[in-house]
């Protein structure tokens, strides 16, 4: 029992080490604050930023309904007055700075110096526009309310096209590369692809709430991010690629992206800031006291503008530096764990032996060679098949791996945060709760009673027969009994059904494993009178152990059959009933093979378990990540089932 | 007194009785899988009930056709998985009995450290490293598997015994002049030749019995185990030949029927082998 105690303690040790070695790389891959880059101090609440790198000005429009240009030192250059809230701000090539505004007008004004070229108007609230000006061409998204929303296409010099009514509001509007498609996202979390000419051409239905698209330049990746915080890449086609969540408490209301797409900001009403890779991995993140609303991305720098914040500047090289440390992560996870490793063995040995076992080392080695050479091909076994394989299980259960993408993400906690929001899981478990308390009913009554039954018989020949025939069914493979009894509940000529139908009791007739209202009792009835040999082995060995003297003396005080059972047999028999019930609960999680082969799973999810959820996404999903952490957590139970076990024991005996 | 002796010899009559009832109903499965293994699909379904007449003794010739390369297979695969480790246990209980050697605690440890680990955590990346390792849909990635898996408790069954042995046998062999693999090999093997067969039955059925792990690993239907391969006969399309799929059933059952003939000593041993130290 001590070697128990030992490893419990090691094993707590790497658990601590590696949870704390991975919650480290976590931190140092999200490290990072915007206080420590350039501040343009403006006291205003910025809802859209221009940045232009050159001559270092900066044009925020706010929700105090002006445009304001600041030179790289903070000076206010000038300042322009609309009539509402200024929702979008595009800076021109030459010089020409396009603001659309809740005043139902898209302005054209000279950045340099602050004129109004022209005002456009739209007779709606402009919530997003979109300039190609190589095509000459200004797409708007406007409306009046939810249901009157019209996507629209302008000439440079303000002259209409066509418009069309989208039907809910689209806060987000973009030309693809090419300028041959405009999109636009919607509230009703559409995606919609239209022709240049105005034909719709088709439409993604996303989770959510569209807030921001942003196209790739040269590519035909487009990035689409929605309410709450999910992000999705997709092809021109409308066909996603890529879609993941990001933690956020609460909506976006800051969107944006470089012209590669190779980083996507995304801002928070609560002040979250992500700042991500082309995969979508986050590069860098804060939180701060007020909402991120606004990003333009420049060559070398991203501007970030606040609802109650200075503009931040924020040079690109940042994010490189934490990618640097996001993928050493991957090494510095496994070095943790080696150390981990290391460090719990030099801990153990060094209580055991002392340093002279260093000293000596390679000395011993040779001196012992033949005890180490004998044990190398089993450790080496071990190593290859079990040791690495746990390891995998245990680093990988913290990332994405998957059969679709050749790179290995660390995501943190998320494939566990799934286990608990997907459902299946949880489902799964609630089924696995039910089966694993009948199979404890099952294993602790009947093989007990046929042990009982068979101590009970006074001829030894009959003992010996019985006990013969009791061990008997065990030699049938386990997959002929489950295939057996799928074909004893099978509707048609199942023997359950036959019975019935001989019985006169067809009413009762059931597709036993197809029935929501059946399949798991079904399942749970497999297998039916439940006498475990295993079981009946292991209790009819406890009798025969017990000491005759015992039975001796209560018979002398006038004991009967019960009296023996309850107060001698069931007594002397706890080890015996321990053992079943760890070995019954070890098993109840593990061997999912009968319910793969009775039901998959079904109907429905009526008896789905864990295991099946893990044999799913282990093969069919190919979420080997996502499989590795179903196994932790069942390794987990395990444990924890175990533990408890073990202490029952030692508390009944002391 | 006479009265007592007859309530008593009626309690004994009751208990047969009981245990009678019990076995019949813990035999219908088996008896249902003869009766049906013997009977065509027109007499099954004409009269479910009815004993096999005329007797279809073809089912099994069928079914035989069918399975026989998969229980080749089985036999081949489950016993080099079970010398392996029979092998591998005899070695390493060996040394961790009867030699001393700095780290033998710690090297103790870590093997009885993976009692703990169920099957199912490194499933997946069992799988993955097989893949890698360009062993899927070979012999070996059930033999290597499975040695390396039974190894396990059978060098903790093997240490036990060993440590039981007397030190002397093997201090006298060392003065004679033999080797530690001499003292292994003539010494301690044949000492352990009990638990040694304890171990390898309680291998062979685990092995034999072993689903999920050949369902993943092996795809080609040639060099598919049998317990996997029975369950061809349900996938298939078309009518179900009801009487040649329980003649594959009873064919898959043979031989650990068998191995219980042979020796159900070392059978029910073998599967208690587990209760042996709790």
């Amino acid at each position: 029992m001590t070697y128990y105690k030992k490893w419990i303690a090691v094993s707590i040790c790497m658990a601590i080490l590696l949870i704390g070695g991975i919650l480290l790389v976590n931190r140092t891959a999200e490290m990072g604050s915007l206080d420590s880059y350039t501040n343009l101090s403006m006291d205003e609440q910025i809802q859209s930023i221009a940045y232009d790198e050159t001559s270092g000005r900066l044009y925020a429009g706010s929700y105090q309904n002006r445009i304001t240009a600041l030179d790289s030192d903070g000076t206010l250059l000038w300042s322009f007055p609309t009539g509402n809230v200024v929702t979008d701000l595009v800076l021109g090539s030459d010089g020409v700075l396009y603001a659309a505004s809740d005043d139902q007008y898209v302005y054209r004004i000279d950045a340099r110096s602050g004129e109004l070229l022209q005002a456009i108007d739209i007779r709606q609230r402009v919530f997003d526009i979109a300039v190609d000006e190589d095509h000459g061409l200004i797409a708007v998204s406007a409306g009046i309310n939810e249901t009157k929303h019209y996507v629209m296409l302008y000439t440079l010099a303000g002259e209409k096209l066509w418009s069309i009514n989208t039907h809910s509001t689209a806060r987000a509007i973009a030309f693809s590369d090419d300028a041959q498609q405009l999109y636009a996202g919607t509230n009703r979390a559409d995606l919609i692809r239209y022709s240049v000419d105005g034909e719709e051409l088709g439409r993604t239905r996303l989770r959510a709430a569209v807030k921001g698209i942003a196209v790739q330049a040269g590519g035909d990746a487009v990035a689409v991010a929605t309410e709450y915080g999910s992000l999705y890449l997709l092809d021109t086609h409308g066909e996603i690629t890529f879609s993941r969540m990001y933690e956020l408490h609460d909506n976006i209301i800051g969107f944006g992206a470089d012209d590669t797409l190779d980083r996507i900001a995304l801002g928070g009403r609560l002040g979250e800031l992500y700042i991500l890779d082309d995969r979508g991995e986050v590069l860098f993140s804060d939180d701060r006291k007020a909402g991120i609303s606004a990003f333009d991305f420049t060559d070398t720098q991203l501007a970030v503008g606040s609802l109650g914040e200075p503009v931040r500047l924020i040079p690109l090289d940042t994010f490189m530096i934490s990618r640097f440390i996001g993928r050493a992560g991957g090494v510095l996870k496994l070095l943790i764990a080696v150390l981990a490793c290391g460090f719990t063995i030099s801990l153990l040995r060094s209580f055991q032996r002392s340093r002279d076992v260093v000293k000596n080392g390679t000395v011993l080695l040779i001196k012992h060679r033949t005890a180490y050479l004998l044990l190398l091909p089993t450790f080496v076994m071990l190593i290859i098949f079990m040791y690495y394989p746990m390891i995998i299980a245990f680093v990988r259960a913290f990332t994405d791996w998957n059969i679709r993408s050749e790179e290995i993400h660390f995501i943190g906690f998320a494939n566990f945060r799934r286990m608990v929001t997907e459902g299946y899981f949880l489902l799964g478990l609630k089924n696995l709760f039910t089966i694993a308390v009948a199979d404890m009913l099952k294993v602790l009554t009947v093989p007990l009673i046929v042990a009982e039954l068979v101590f009970a018989l006074r001829s030894a020949k009959a003992r010996y027969w019985f006990r013969f025939m009791f061990v008997l069914p065990m030699v049938v493979p386990m997959i002929v009994t489950v295939l057996m009894w799928k074909n004893i509940y099978d509707p048609s000529i199942g023997l359950l059904n036959q019975l019935l139908e001989t019985m006169d009791l067809e009413h009762l007739q059931r597709v036993w494993l197809g029935d929501p209202k059946t399949a798991l009792g079904a399942v749970i009835a497999m297998n039916f009178p439940f006498i475990d040999g295993f079981a009946f082995l292991v209790f009819y060995g406890g009798l025969i152990n017990i000491p005759t003297q015992l039975f001796e003396a209560a018979k002398v005080d006038g004991a009967g059959r019960f009296w023996n059972l309850t107060r001698i047999h069931l007594p002397l028999l706890t080890p015996q009933i321990k053992l079943l019930i760890i070995l019954k609960f070890i098993g109840s999680i593990q061997n999912f093979m009968p319910i793969y082969i009775l039901t998959g799973g079904g109907p429905g999810v009526k008896t789905y378990v864990p295991g099946l959820e893990l044999y799913y996404h282990a093969t069919t999903f190919g979420n080997y990540g996502y499989a590795c952490a179903l196994g932790m957590a069942m390794f987990v139970f395990i444990l924890i089932g175990t533990f408890f076990n073990m202490r029952m024991r030692t508390q009944s005996q002391s | 007194m006479n009265k007592r002796h007859i309530s008593s010899a009626a309690r004994q009559s009751l208990t047969i009785t009981i245990s009678i009832i019990l076995l019949i109903l813990a035999f219908v499965p088996v008896l249902l899988m003869l009766v049906l293994s013997l009977k065509t699909n027109a007499q099954i379904y004409g009269n479910f009930w009815s004993l096999p007449d005329p007797v279809a003794w073809d089912n099994y010739g069928r079914s035989f056709g069918r399975l026989y390369i998969n229980m080749v297979n089985t036999i081949f695969v489950v016993s080099a998985a079970t010398l392996m480790s029979v092998a591998l246990a005899a070695t390493s209980g060996y040394v961790f009995a009867k030699l001393e050697f700095p780290g033998k605690e710690t090297l103790f440890l870590m093997i009885l450290s993976l009692m703990m680990i169920p099957a199912i955590l490194t499933l997946t990346p069992r799988f993955k490293l097989m893949e890698t390792l360009n062993l899927l849909n070979t012999r070996w990635v059930l033999i290597l598997n499975w040695a390396a898996a039974g190894q396990v408790f059978g060098i903790l069954l093997c240490r036990t015994f060993m440590n039981e042995q007397p030190n002397s046998l093997f201090e006298s062999s060392r003065i004679d002049g033999a080797t530690e693999l001499q003292a292994l090999y003539l010494i301690a093997v044949p000492l352990a030749r009990p638990i040694l067969t304890t171990i390898g039955v309680m291998n062979m059925i685990n092995f034999y019995n072993d689903f999920i792990w050949p369902l993943i690993a092996i795809d080609s239907n040639l060099k598919q185990v049998i317990s996997v391969a029975i369950r061809s006969f349900e996938a298939s399309t078309g009518t179900i030949e009801i009487g040649t799929m329980m003649s594959g059933y009873a064919f898959a059952t043979l031989p650990l029927v068998l191995l219980f003939m042979l020796g159900s000593r070392f059978y029910i041993e073998g599967l208690t082998a587990g209760a042996i130290k709790s």
